[in-house]
């Protein structure tokens, strides 16, 4: 049986959080709703804000880089792909 | 924050933590050459030493010597920038040549993790026959060798947007290996790679590769990461089938899929971060053994042979105990799926190599298994055992009976890479 878009999303938060309880850490899940587009709200306003970034897709990672020189990682599996151009130039 | 501080920080924000270890510095040790490589110790004659983990710099031309002509424009080449040597496919910057730290005089590059020109560095970094003058020297018959720079890199592959290119990049990879360990006389045997994001591809070339005589595959850890499917998933059972059913083991060469920049802290030079790094991604191959361990795959694949590469062997009794612990405490519900304990597991499939360590191989050789062990010196990266090899051996193994120097030393690589003597 196929889950359900929603549930595969809410085990996938679940998962998370079950995680980090194993450190007595507790995460904060916005799946749906209002939470949901307040948290998009405020990462496309980070994301706005940043002044340089690293693309490394050999590590499945992307490095931002803030306007202090601070740094955050973000380990995905597709974002470096969307990220890079192909060789020969994306038109 | 003062803003000197801060422009500190935007500076170093703007490149990868390990760029400094490219540029010129470091501090060169003057090495007394001829006393300490003078060959074989006559305490162990009759063994050829197998020194299972080694780097290979893939040669400038490695790739344009190989290349069809529709791709003889778009293969990897070497290009100067910023007096570093880098290798570019198109104009995409595929990084460093990789680690090689022995001057052409001998000398060693100590804090850096290599000259930043290939034609500093020691020729046998890349070329054949001073890299068997130096085994000769060093005392070592035979080497299992691993890639060096990054351009043969799955995640770097798969970024092209070109996966006929991609997958030809991987084949002249391999070719490479195999003339190599033909011109060395079946001495230099280079671990192959695979085109790990198209499985129709990956089996073929596995299968070519063993084909062609080489002796095993190295592996990333978590190929999830870089957006090729888990090895739970089903995508990898003809693979593993394949390695299963022939002998031929897979590698895994550290593990790196920890990012260095959330294990150390901000202000530290290249130097204070390569050192916690590098022995961070040496321990990192308990995930590795973790995750193989608790997967189930082992049950399915009951002669799969695992290499753990430059990562130790100290550590092996605690993690294997932990795991001991897990099992009991957290995995009574898939004792239907684990059909054996971890030490049961560790030896029936793992094999794993030291080098620097003393402790290790001096007090914990027989507790993980005289048949599992084998030596390595990590030609020619930072942390290898550079000279003196013989003096380090015979310090580790010199309290030990004949038989057992030779397992270490040979026969359990021979068994393990199915190699030729």
């Amino acid at each position: 049986m196929t889950e359900e878009p929603e549930d595969v999303v809410r085990a996938a938060a679940d998962r998370v959080i079950q995680l980090e309880e194993e450190v007595e850490a507790s995460g904060v899940a916005a799946v749906d709703g209002s939470e949901l587009a307040h948290a998009r709200a405020a990462l496309h306003a980070w994301v706005d804000a940043m002044t340089g970034v690293v693309v490394s897709p050999g590590l499945g990672r992307v490095t931002i880089i803030h306007g202090d020189g601070r740094r955050s990682s973000i380990a995905s599996a597709t974002l470096p792909y969307l990220m890079s151009k192909p060789i020969g130039g994306r038109s | 924050m003062a803003d000197n501080d801060t422009k500190d920080l935007a500076s170093d924000a703007r490149k990868y933590w390990s760029a400094d270890g490219y540029t010129r510095g470091g501090v060169v040790r003057e090495v007394d050459y001829a006393s300490q490589s003078g060959g074989l110790n006559p305490a162990l004659k009759g063994i050829k030493i197998v020194d299972c983990d080694t780097h290979v710099t893939e040669a400038p031309d490695l790739f344009t010597a190989r290349a069809a002509a529709k791709f003889k424009d778009k293969v990897p080449q070497v290009r100067r920038v910023n007096d570093v040597d880098r290798w570019f496919v198109g104009d995409r910057d595929f990084g460093s040549m990789g680690g090689n730290v022995i001057r052409k005089d001998n000398n060693k590059l100590l804090g850096r993790l290599a000259f930043p020109t290939l034609d500093e560095a020691h020729p046998g970094g890349h070329q054949v026959k001073p890299r068997l003058q130096a085994m000769d020297d060093m005392g070592v018959y035979a080497q299992i060798c691993y890639h060096n720079s990054g351009v043969t890199q799955a995640g770097s592959l798969m970024s092209l947007g070109d996966n006929e290119l991609a997958i030809e990049i991987i084949k002249m990879y391999n070719d490479a290996s195999v003339d190599r360990q033909k011109e060395s006389g079946d001495r230099l045997f280079t671990m192959a790679h695979l085109p790990l994001w198209d499985k129709a591809a990956m089996d073929k070339e596995a299968r070519r590769c063993i084909d062609m005589g080489l002796k095993g595959f190295v592996l990333p850890d978590t190929p999830e990461r870089v957006g090729v499917p888990s090895y739970m998933r089903d995508y990898w059972d003809d693979f593993l089938d394949l390695c299963n059913d022939t002998g031929t083991p897979i590698n895994f060469h550290l593990n790196a899929a920890m990012d260095p920049t959330a294990l150390t802290w901000d202000g530290f030079a290249f130097e204070q971060t390569l050192s916690v790094v590098a022995t961070m991604f040496s321990i990192g191959n308990v995930a590795t053994l973790g995750n193989w361990m608790v997967s189930g795959r082992l049950d399915k694949h009951t002669k799969l042979k695992i290499g753990l590469i430059e990562s130790g062997l100290g550590w092996i009794p605690f993690a294997v105990e932990a795991l001991e612990h897990q099992f009991n405490e957290m995995l009574p519900s898939k004792t239907g799926m684990l059909h054996r304990r971890p030490w049961e597991y560790f030896r029936d499939h793992f094999w794993c190599t030291y080098w620097f360590e003393s402790i290790g191989p001096k007090l914990l050789l027989e507790t993980i298994g005289v048949d599992k062990v084998l030596f390595e010196t990590d030609f020619p990266h930072p942390t290898s055992l550079y000279p003196g090899v013989q003096a380090h051996i015979m310090d580790t193994l010199g309290g030990y009976d004949d038989s057992v120097r030779k397992k270490v030393l040979e026969t359990n690589a021979v068994k393990l890479y199915n190699l030729p003597f």
